[in-house]
């Protein structure tokens, strides 16, 4: 997937951010924040774009202590933009009062995890869905790698994982999702050899 | 070597072989398509803005707090407390002894300059000495300023012990009496005294007794009635003679009915009756 990329301007982009110039800031989010909404639409924010302004404002406070290339900017904000979702969850869930035991963690995300439930309720849509089935590791590794852009290597260091670890979690997702494609009719007859 | 499958990959450059591709391909590209949105062009200035904004009020912060307002630990506060402490109570006593160490005799301070001096704290010795008899001469206060240099006179090693003591002597009896004939002193005294000072300056570290004791006899005898103008009936101090206790201040001319002091006869008790 491409990814629009500063490259050699990153440097001068970065610290021009750090001098507080919104023009700086405009160019360093570009991309970015469009994939920072989409994440954390797909991964079920009550509003994307509300939790996607907290993200920014908390990378603008941090971005004094950052040191690293544009891949470990990018890296680092959707770190960020995690933790936030995870917070959000966490408050939505004691708003909302849901009778739902307090496993919405993602490493001790299961199928009746406060997080899938939110997601039910978030995303109605056939994305939404499908990413439902999965557990929350798994859906949170295929939308880092599908939205993000992320290759196996970020999206570890994004999840704090290792890197063996991403990539089962990637199978297994992408196993789930192919035997329910495969049960609700969608591979076209007489294509599917497996 | 083993070629190493990224499935998501291969699903992202539409690369997933045969059936696969028909499988996941459409759900990775509603993905993409849903995750990768573009954003409203007003909603990303406004992001800017307020990152920019934030940024700057957080470098401000982050320079004053790695100045002063770094949140700390309750040990690491403690300790600073502590060391302040430490620094204001050293500090405050090294002005203390700053100040006291140039003090004189009849200052406030002076007590406590002699007893850092005592402690190896502040210059002392007789330079230190010297320079307050100097001051107090200056000042007007001979008696005092004589006092003292038999103070220096004692604590300065000597050859002979008992030439010192009798130096010591004589001069508390010339500060006696130059105290006795009130606070006017000839110009012979100021000459003489003149005289010992510069003497005790150049044999700081080595006085000769004798010659200390002649210089004070000189001052002494320096205070007949005629020259000073001393109540009459008032003998000139012998220097040779033990001090005598220092007359009342007022030493004009006594009342009539009290007799002349003699200062080679001691003090007599007087029995106290109710």
């Amino acid at each position: 997937m491409t990814t629009v990329q500063l490259g050699d301007d990153f440097p001068e982009t970065l610290e021009a951010a750090r001098n507080g110039s919104p023009a700086g800031w405009e160019r360093l989010l570009g991309d970015l924040a469009s994939r920072v909404v989409g994440y954390l639409r797909v991964r079920g924010a009550r509003d994307p774009e509300a939790t996607a302004g907290e993200v920014f404002l908390d990378v603008a406070r941090g971005i004094h202590r950052f040191s690293g290339d544009e891949p470990g900017f990018r890296a680092w904000v959707f770190v960020i933009a995690r933790r936030r979702l995870i917070d959000a969850r966490r408050a939505g869930a004691r708003r909302r009062e849901v009778s739902l035991p307090p496993a919405d963690l993602p490493d001790a995300a299961g199928p009746d995890s406060v997080e899938d439930a939110v997601m039910e309720r978030a995303s109605g849509d056939e994305v939404g869905r499908l990413l439902n089935l999965l557990t929350a590791e798994q859906a949170e590794v295929i939308s880092l790698r599908v939205i993000a852009g992320f290759t196996i290597e970020e999206t570890a260091r994004v999840m704090g994982r290792q890197k063996g670890a991403i990539k089962a979690l990637q199978h297994r997702g992408l196993a789930v999702l192919r035997r329910r494609l495969d049960a609700e009719g969608r591979i076209p007859e007489g294509t599917a050899n497996d | 070597m083993r070629h190493e499958v990224d499935e998501v990959a291969e699903l992202l450059v539409g690369q997933a072989a045969g059936s696969e591709r028909d499988r996941l391909q459409s759900f990775i590209t509603e993905l993409r398509t849903e995750g990768c949105g573009a954003v409203a062009e007003p909603l990303l200035s406004g992001w800017a803005e307020a990152a920019a904004a934030a940024a700057e009020g957080a470098h401000r912060r982050s320079w004053w707090s790695r100045k002063v307002g770094a949140p700390m630990a309750v040990w690491k506060r403690r300790l600073v407390t502590a060391a302040s402490a430490a620094v204001l109570l050293v500090g405050g006593f090294a002005g203390l002894a700053w100040a006291a160490d140039g003090s004189a005799p009849g200052n406030a301070l002076y007590g406590l300059d002699r007893a850092l001096e005592h402690v190896g704290i502040g210059q002392g010795g007789a330079a230190e000495r010297l320079q307050e008899i100097r001051d107090l001469i200056a000042g007007g206060n001979i008696p005092g300023g004589l006092s003292q240099a038999g103070e220096l006179v004692g604590a300065t090693p000597t050859a002979t012990p008992d030439d010192a003591s009798q130096a010591v002597e004589a001069l508390q009896a010339a500060a006696a009496r130059v105290a006795s004939q009130g606070s006017e002193a000839s110009s012979d005294v100021h000459a003489q005294v003149s005289t010992l000072l510069t003497y005790l300056s150049e044999n700081i570290g080595q006085v000769d007794g004798k010659q200390v004791s002649e210089l004070a006899r000189g001052i002494a005898d320096d205070q007949t009635p005629a020259a000073s103008g001393a109540p009459d009936g008032v003998p000139p101090v012998d220097p040779g003679t033990p001090p005598v206790s220092v007359p009342p201040a007022d030493h004009g001319t006594p009342p009539a009915d009290v007799p002349p002091v003699d200062p080679g006869t001691p003090p007599v008790s007087v029995p106290h009756h109710p």
